[in-house]
């Protein structure tokens, strides 16, 4: 027997169990998606924290590292951006952790890309490249020709330092050197031997001689420092080893 | 009446009147999840507006003209290019082929001085480096970008 | 006539009326155990862990700036004296910090042991010592003086 149905009465079509069940069956269903949903976003916020590691510590130390090796003062620089060839060909492991590298922060520099010394192994990190000249530099002697009393010299160099060997003939006396305007060297008694003097690199290098009588070539001897500079790409690298670096190319 | 009418009538009117809770519910939950998902994707901050190698790169070509000796007359290189009209028309060229000289291939460069500027056009919203050296006879800037 | 299935008459009613508060209880009862089931794995631990995570980020971050910025405060120049202001965070994960100098390194002093870190500190050669501390509830400042034997660089309390 059947019941009969008042109009606007809601009516299962299935029996009451199978309605709970469908209900039920959704309701699974929901919490799937739901979950579903969920460690899709776990995936998608770890991906935004991975992102957000930004290596801060080893950055910042090579940039220190970088700043501290192409200033005058540090282990390879003759001034600033300026190395010195024979410090570059000796640079140590002792010298890197000197302008920063420690056990934690592994440091490897390269010279136009060739690594030239490290501290540990740093495979990925940050770097940082920096335009330097390395200078090397050799003692070139000079005998310039002069002629008669008071002779001036110039020489197609600029330096700041040159050394004097002053080798007068008996007849005459030698009493005062000047470079430019400046008086370098001074002696009323006659200046015999050999002297260092200062100059200026500013300016083509011009020495006037004051003499009693005429100097002849070979009477005076110039020696300095000829500096000869190639321009480098000075890359340090720098990884820090607590933190999963998130790649990058080490040099 | 027995049978069917009355069921297939009861199902039409069945499921027209209730949509299942829990879709609904599961709807808005996956809605504020996507929602809270797409804040922190979008939290995560814009790349920075500046490139640190780059102004690095410009300091250390500064620092290099500033001390290097001039191919005529004048202190040092900078000081050469800076003293008058003349002398900036005259070293334009080999200045050009200087910092072409010292900078990592590929990259582009201005250097600006009271006289004139050599090198290229910087394109408006390119992420470049720049430094500024000061000479007596003037300021000289000098800007690196990539192209 | 057999009787079919028990559907038929009051009983099918007594039954769906029993079904239905069976089943939405049921249904209540999975959502609310799902609910705390999924609150107590996010609370318990993703949540503290991306809190650590960050906290230990924002760390890194504040001590690799306070780095950089007495950095450029103390330039090449071995003339170059002078006075600078730093930004600090009050707080990093709700607790206070302090950032202490050394001559080799700065170190970042926080209650949970995982975001106190240090970072080397190398400066110009002239420099003869680094020395002094910043808390973050007071405002930072760098301090360049020139002495007879070099520069020092101290980090002090500055006045607001």
């Amino acid at each position: 027997m059947s019941r009969g149905f008042e109009p606007n009465e809601p009516i299962s079509t299935l029996a009451g169990d199978d309605r709970g069940l469908s209900t039920l069956l959704s309701l699974v269903a929901a919490i799937t998606v739901v979950t579903i949903t969920l460690a899709g976003t776990m995936v998608i916020v770890e991906d935004a924290f991975r992102d957000t590691r930004r290596g801060d510590a080893e950055r910042v130390t090579a940039i220190q590292a970088s700043d501290r090796l192409v200033a005058a003062g540090g282990p390879i620089a003759v001034s600033q951006n300026v190395l010195a060839a024979d410090e570059l060909d000796s640079l140590s492991a002792a010298d890197l952790r000197q302008v920063g590298a420690t056990d934690r922060f592994e440091m490897a520099v390269a010279v136009d890309g060739d690594r030239i010394a490290a501290v540990g192994d740093p495979g990925g990190g940050h770097v940082v490249r920096r335009i330097a000249l390395v200078q090397s530099s050799e003692r070139v002697e000079r005998t310039p020709v002069l002629v008669g009393t008071d002779p001036g010299v110039t020489l197609p160099v600029r330096t700041d330092a040159v050394e004097l060997t002053i080798d007068p003939p008996s007849s005459t006396t030698v009493t005062e050197v000047r470079s430019g305007d400046r008086v370098v060297l001074a002696d009323g008694g006659g200046l015999e031997g050999t002297y260092d003097v200062l100059t200026s690199p500013y300016r083509t290098l011009s020495l006037e001689f004051e003499t009693t009588g005429p100097l002849d070539t070979g009477d005076v001897e110039i020696a300095y420092q000829s500096t000869d500079s190639d321009r480098v790409i000075l890359a340090v690298t720098v990884d820090d080893t607590e933190r999963a670096s998130g790649g990058g190319a080490s040099v | 009446m027995t049978g069917g009418s009355p069921r297939r009538i009861g199902r039409a009117a069945t499921d027209r009147a209730q949509l299942s809770m829990p879709v609904v519910e599961a709807g808005i939950g996956v809605v504020m999840i996507l929602s809270l998902a797409a804040l922190v994707a979008i939290g995560t901050p814009a790349p920075p507006a500046d490139d640190p190698q780059l102004d690095v790169y410009a300091e250390d070509v500064g620092m290099v003209l500033a001390e290097e000796p001039p191919r005529h007359g004048g202190t040092t290189r900078l000081d050469e290019l800076t003293r008058s009209q003349t002398s900036f028309d005259r070293e334009a060229p080999a200045l050009e082929q200087r910092v072409e000289s010292l900078l990592p291939a590929n990259l582009l460069y201005r250097i600006e001085t009271p006289h004139g500027a050599v090198g290229f056009e910087r394109p408006t919203g390119a992420v470049a480096g720049a430094s500024t050296v000061t000479t007596q006879h003037g300021e000289v800037r000098i800007e690196v970008w990539h192209p | 006539m057999t009787r079919g299935p028990k559907r038929g008459g009051c009983g099918w009613d007594r039954d769906r009326a029993v079904s239905a508060v069976v089943g939405k209880s049921l249904e209540a009862g999975i959502v609310v155990l799902y609910i705390s089931t999924m609150v107590g794995v996010l609370y318990g631990g993703v949540v503290p862990e991306y809190q650590a995570t960050t906290g230990e980020e924002l760390g890194e971050r504040v001590l690799a700036e306070s780095v950089l910025e007495v950095q450029t405060a103390v330039p090449a120049d071995p003339e170059a004296t002078g006075t600078t202001r730093h930004q600090l965070p009050r707080t990093i994960d709700d607790e206070p910090y302090r950032i202490v100098a050394s001559n080799d390194s700065l170190r970042l002093v926080h209650d949970t042991a995982a975001i106190s870190t240090t970072i080397p500190l190398r400066l110009p050669s002239d420099v003869q010592r680094v020395e002094g501390e910043w808390r973050s509830s007071a405002p930072a400042v760098v301090t360049v003086e020139q002495t007879s034997s070099g520069r020092v660089v101290r980090l002090e309390a500055g006045s607001a």
